[in-house]
């Protein structure tokens, strides 16, 4: 692999076979073939590198909630009580590397007490567990750039003589505060658990999880179906006990080749019915694509509310008919999108459009009055449109207009009804607006405003804005 | 012979009650305000649990108008409702504005606004909505379901009792199960901008006669009624 840095094109990452022939990455390009003329070289794509990262920690979800991006090239999973849903460490990390490896990756692995031991048992160590509490012998040996001390370092600390963790453990700690700045001391720390070091995890842990996984990969719906409702009636005991229901539920689903596709539903109020929620999940199940069959899945619930249990048939007819609203109200909104279904609320505003505004569907009415008092159209047009009026005198009501093509011959008006700009909100320059109730003689109405006075330097103009 | 008679009068009466879709005594009925009007209609007002069309003309919201009114009456005074509507439409036939809503009844924590994408999309979010028993009627707009759609939807509103209008702008496909057809266009008011009236055509009544009348909204009874002289004549041509 090579990218541009300074001085032309250098390498950056090598594979075993160049590492072999002495080919380190940082060496020129130039210098490169001259060791290796025939050296295959690939050009560097540090986007594509961090995608596919990202999408091994999301695959890693599947061993633990807590995985972290470490660097470019490193992924750290806190497996804190996940070990023994494995059998135990070893046969976790075992899993882990035999897996990954299968999907053609080069990788070394390392399970310690604390991050910054892992890392170093990973990347200067031999890997594998490194069991608790002997981190202070097994890392003594190791080279100090295994601490990840800042650049530079490292080569300071050698000019010393200090090369390897264990000449910095044996020596006290403020001399080599002084003359290191803190960074060596809290590296030692973090390695041997001294200070804790905090992961932030890609994806907030769920309160509620519930992860199955299958002895033999399985590829039909029904199989995941049967799958699903497995998990859900764990998650669900899990969220009853705790009282509380979920008003968001993902399933993550994990592939045999190493792909994991995540399906969420979301709910209007707190729920732990189960039919309701495998009927959410129904439709989205249709977009999993099963590949050559799924290994592992994983439901969680990462957002959930108190919800006290049921009282079951004592509210009477009411409460089942708002819980079958909310239903109603999932259904649609899983799949028309949750901007779809709302309802109208007052706004204090006596400009039109401003007067009503869009609440979720399930929310609480304020109770609050329209503002309007005059009549107001039952259809508003989103945006005003343009119509040419006539009228006798410039100041009068309209005598015709044309509105989309079409001449109306205006037979009664009613108004004007003038709307002021409201100065703290509008931009300078809005104009005032001078509705009119205007019936055609066919007998539609409609209701026009005029935008501007008559002599002002610009010409009012004329909208049509409802329809009654 | 006698009991070939009674036979007959039997069999009338099972047509009558296959004509109009499950009988006028055993379908619930809703009062739309005026009693001439109510009476005309076999089940003594519009019937609840089944499907009605409503058409009007483009650039007038009369069929809208009325189409709200029936909504209101359909969800009395704690019913919930649900107005679904296309997408697309929005600029065309302008939005359902609050304010106005107010005159007809419709507060606006009762009344739900769905909007769809593709017109798939909404004649599934109706049936979703006359599935369930939450609502006491859903008016859906723009949609014009073949007559398969609108069985589904006839078959689903019977089974809940819920009511659906499908109002549309244009003309719709005449061949439908829909219990009634309507025509709505506007008509020119006597007394201000501000009373509005139609001429409402029932084009087609399953069990019933079609008719037409010249109507108002009554804002302080929430309900339709009639413009007298037309709505004489109107039942006069019917009975």
């Amino acid at each position: 692999m090579i990218a541009p840095a300074q001085g032309g094109l250098r390498v950056t990452a090598v594979d075993a076979l160049a590492a072999g022939e002495g080919i380190v990455p940082g060496l020129p390009i130039a210098d490169a073939r001259a060791l290796l003329p025939y050296l295959a070289v690939r050009e560097a794509d540090p986007c594509a590198d961090a995608e596919a990262l990202a999408r091994l920690a999301q695959w890693c979800g599947r061993y633990s909630p807590l995985v972290a991006l470490d660097g470019a090239d490193g992924l750290l999973l806190d497996v804190t009580g996940c070990a023994h849903l494995f059998g135990g460490e070893d046969i976790l990390l075992a899993d882990l590397t035999r897996r990954l490896t299968g999907f053609g990756l080069t990788l070394r692995t390392a399970l310690a007490d604390t991050p910054a031991a892992g890392w170093a048992w990973a990347h200067a160590g031999p890997g594998g567990v490194l069991p608790e509490g002997v981190a202070r012998q097994a890392l003594a040996p190791l080279p100090v750039a295994a601490l990840r001390l800042p650049d530079g370092m490292a080569a300071a600390l050698a000019r010393l003589g200090l090369r390897r963790i264990g000449d910095l453990l044996d020596l006290p700690r403020a001399p080599l505060t002084a003359r290191f700045g803190d960074a060596v001391a809290r590296r030692l720390d973090l390695v041997l658990g001294r200070a804790a070091e905090p992961i932030a995890p890609l994806h907030p842990p769920a309160p509620f999880r519930r992860q199955l996984a299958f002895a033999e990969p399985i590829g039909t719906r029904g199989d995941i179906d049967r799958a699903l409702e497995h998990l859900l009636d764990g998650l669900l005991v899990d969220l009853d006990q705790a009282g509380q229901g979920l008003r968001r539920c993902d399933l993550s689903v994990f592939t045999v080749d190493g792909g994991v596709q995540r399906i969420g539903i979301g709910t209007a109020r707190p729920s732990r019915e189960r039919r309701h929620v495998l009927r959410l999940f129904a439709e989205r199940l249709e977009e999993i694509d099963l590949g050559f069959g799924i290994e592992a899945m994983i439901l969680e619930a990462p957002v959930a509310e108190i919800l006290p249990a049921q009282q079951a048939r004592l509210e009477g007819r009411s409460a089942t008919g708002e819980a079958d609203l909310a239903r109603l109200v999932d259904r649609l909104q899983q799949r028309l999108g949750r901007q779809a279904v709302v309802r109208l609320e007052p706004v204090d505003s006596h400009i039109p459009e401003r007067a009503v505004t869009l609440v979720p569907a399930l929310a609480p009415p304020s109770h609050r009055p329209w503002m309007a008092e005059q009549p107001r159209p039952l259809r508003l047009l989103p945006s005003p449109e343009l119509i040419e009026v006539t009228a006798m005198v410039p100041d009068d009501p309209p005598l015709t207009f044309r509105w989309r093509t079409v001449l109306h011959r205006v037979a009664q008006t009613e108004g004007p009804e003038r709307l002021s700009p409201e100065w703290w909100r509008d931009r300078p320059g809005t104009r005032l607006r001078d509705y009119y109730w205007v019936e055609d003689q066919e007998g539609r109405r409609y209701w026009l405003y005029r935008e501007g006075a008559y002599g002002e330097p610009r010409a009012p103009r004329w909208y049509m804005h409802g329809l009654f | 012979m006698p009991t070939s008679a009674i036979n007959l009068s039997a069999l009338r009466r099972r047509l009558q009650v296959l004509e109009t879709g499950g009988g006028a005594a055993t379908r619930s009925s809703v009062p739309l305000g005026d009693p001439m009007l109510d009476f005309f209609l076999p089940w003594r007002g519009l019937a609840r649990g089944g499907v009605h069309q409503l058409e009007g003309v483009p650039g007038d919201a009369s069929v809208q108008a009325f189409a709200t009114g029936l909504t209101s009456r359909c969800a009395g005074a704690d019913g919930r409702a649900l107005w679904l509507r296309l997408r697309r439409d929005r600029q065309e036939t302008g939005e359902p504005y609050g304010p106005g809503l107010a005159r007809y009844g419709l507060p606006p924590d009762r009344l739900m606004l769905v909007e769809a994408r593709a017109p798939s999309d909404l004649l599934w979010a109706v049936e979703e909505g006359l599935r369930g028993g939450a609502l006491s009627v859903a008016l859906a707009e723009g949609v014009s379901p073949d007559v398969t759609a609108s069985r589904r939807l006839q078959l689903a509103a019977e089974a809940s009792g819920v009511t659906a209008l499908l109002v549309s702008s244009g003309p719709v496909r005449a061949r439908s199960v829909a219990l009634t057809r309507w025509r709505v266009t506007a008509a020119p008011s006597a007394r201000g901008v501000h009373r509005p009236r139609w001429q409402v055509e029932l084009l087609h009544c399953r069990g019933g006669k079609p008719g037409s009348w010249i109507m108002e909204w009554d804002d302080a009874a929430l309900g339709f009624a009639v413009v007298p002289a037309l709505a004489s004549r109107a039942l006069a041509q019917a009975v």
